[in-house]
């Protein structure tokens, strides 16, 4: 750009003060050189001089320079656009990549149907809990059973003592009826039927010996299960008890630790979003300097407009002189302009500035040569 | 459903530019080259915003503007004009040609947005 410049200046200074000179009567010598050269090395070409009197040729010569500056000017343009618009592509993707980073690290805070880690801690610690009261309320009918336990055990202990007395009843039936055989004995003939009486109330007592001896059996058997169901009862209240503990205090531990984790990960999505936006901030800023292509583009387009007007205030020039001279003075002109050229796209585009040029402009961009 | 917006500037560059900033703010983007492109591209469409340059070829912001007016969909829509431009005079014109607002470029994204925000509902 700044080598474009230089040549356009040096073309206005050119034919300036061609002009003041023709009034003013100034020696060539005289001239600025306008070679603003910005410490460029330039070839050994010389600007080409403006005659000592005013000369159409030189004028007319100018004329294809113009037109070069312009398209010159067009390039320009059109190639700040193309960087402009990749650059301008290239933070539009920055932007997208940050929003969606964020959104990742969103996505994960939540499953897949939108429940968030917070939702999901707090349903494990309502089901744990609630895990955790229905052992404890299993535990406590436990202990109620085992009292239950007891309370039979007490009922089978009055059994016995009603055991008890069922059989001192027995032996005094038995005594009763021994007693009664002996009087009927001694009563003879008259006691027979106290005998039959005093036999039955024997038997009687037998009877119920036997009975009392069975219900005695089974009384001890029940009590025996009974004993047995409320020592597992007791165990088993002691291990759930434990293992309500253990699984309370460890679930509190790992619920814990997720919490921690959960609010790591809650804080990195804070300072990824936050870094995010610090991101879009400056993408902002970058986007606004960017906008001096804009601005660039308008300013070159209106002197292109200019040169434009110029060319058409001086055409008059070419069709009054010879072609052969003027093309011999346009020739110093490609010459010299070329010389000048850093860039293979600036060369080619003098050259070939009143034909096609070739393909592949600007194939030099980019490209290596090791030497 | 994405709000619709008109994004018209004879430079690619700069509409690119407002159209990712548009983009980012959730609005589904249509670009116009220049006014009359425009109009050819938002025939019967609804849309809910438009930005648009002032100087363009073929049909400048101004004369899009009133154009617009002219239709049905685009009675009530917010139209900004996004321009170099800072005249008075030529804020005049917008404004009587049915421009909602006139930013003068470069434009910040973040403050386009806040404008924007402003002005669809």
């Amino acid at each position: 750009m700044s080598l474009f410049t230089s040549s356009f200046t040096d073309c206005l200074k050119s034919l300036i003060p061609r002009f003041r000179n023709e009034s003013a009567g100034y020696q060539d010598d005289d001239l600025p050189s306008g070679t603003a050269s910005h410490g460029r090395t330039h070839s050994m070409h010389e600007r080409p001089r403006l005659a000592r009197r005013a000369d159409p040729v030189e004028v007319a010569a100018t004329l294809p320079v113009l037109d070069s500056l312009s398209q010159q000017l067009r390039d320009t343009a059109s190639d700040l656009q193309q960087s402009v618009l990749e650059i301008s592509t290239g933070f539009g993707g920055i932007a997208a990549r940050a929003k969606e980073s964020v959104q990742l690290v969103r996505c994960g805070l939540e499953s897949g149907d939108g429940v968030s880690a917070d939702q999901t801690i707090s349903e494990i610690h309502h089901v744990i809990h609630g895990l955790l009261a229905a052992v404890k309320d299993s535990g406590q009918l436990s202990s109620r059973l085992s009292g239950r336990i007891q309370e039979l055990e007490e009922v089978l202990s009055r059994v016995d003592g009603s055991l008890r007395q069922v059989e001192k009843i027995e032996e005094e039936a038995r005594i009763v009826g021994h007693n009664g055989r002996l009087e009927a004995a001694r009563a003879g003939s008259h006691g027979d039927a106290f005998n039959v009486v005093a036999n039955e109330t024997k038997n009687l007592g037998v009877h119920a010996s036997e009975t009392s001896a069975s219900i005695r059996k089974l009384a001890g058997q029940l009590d025996t299960s009974l004993q047995s169901v409320s020592a597992d009862l007791q165990a088993r209240v002691l291990v759930d008890a434990e293992t309500a503990r253990t699984s309370s205090d460890r679930v509190t531990v790992l619920l814990d630790q997720l919490g921690r984790l959960h609010n790591g990960m809650t804080d990195s999505l804070h300072k990824t979003e936050s870094v995010s936006q610090s991101l879009t901030q400056e993408i902002g800023r970058s986007v606004m300097a960017l906008q001096f292509q804009d601005r660039v583009n308008q300013r070159i387009d209106h002197v292109i407009e200019a040169l434009q007007a110029l060319q058409e205030n001086l055409s008059p020039y070419s069709r009054a002189t010879s072609p052969e001279r003027t093309e011999a003075r346009v020739g110093d002109w490609r010459r010299w302009l070329e010389s000048r050229s850093t860039m293979k796209s600036e060369r080619e585009l003098i050259r070939f500035s009143n034909t096609a040029a070739p393909e592949g402009g600007n194939s030099d961009f980019g490209s290596v040569e090791l030497f | 459903m994405a709000k619709m917006a008109l994004v018209v500037d004879d430079s690619t560059s700069m509409r690119q530019m407002v159209a990712f900033t548009l983009q980012s703010a959730g609005f589904e983007v249509i670009e116009g080259s220049d006014g009359k492109d425009a109009l050819g591209k938002v025939n019967g469409k609804a849309v809910n915003l438009v930005v648009t340059d002032l100087n363009m070829p073929v049909m400048d912001g101004i004369t899009l503007i009133r154009e617009l007016r002219k239709l049905p969909n685009f009675k009530f829509t917010p139209i900004l004009m996004l321009t170099t431009e800072s005249q008075d005079s030529k804020k005049q014109e917008g404004k009587t040609a049915g421009a909602t607002g006139w930013l003068v470029k470069p434009f910040n994204p973040e403050q386009l947005l806040g404008v924007i925000a402003k002005v669809v509902h």
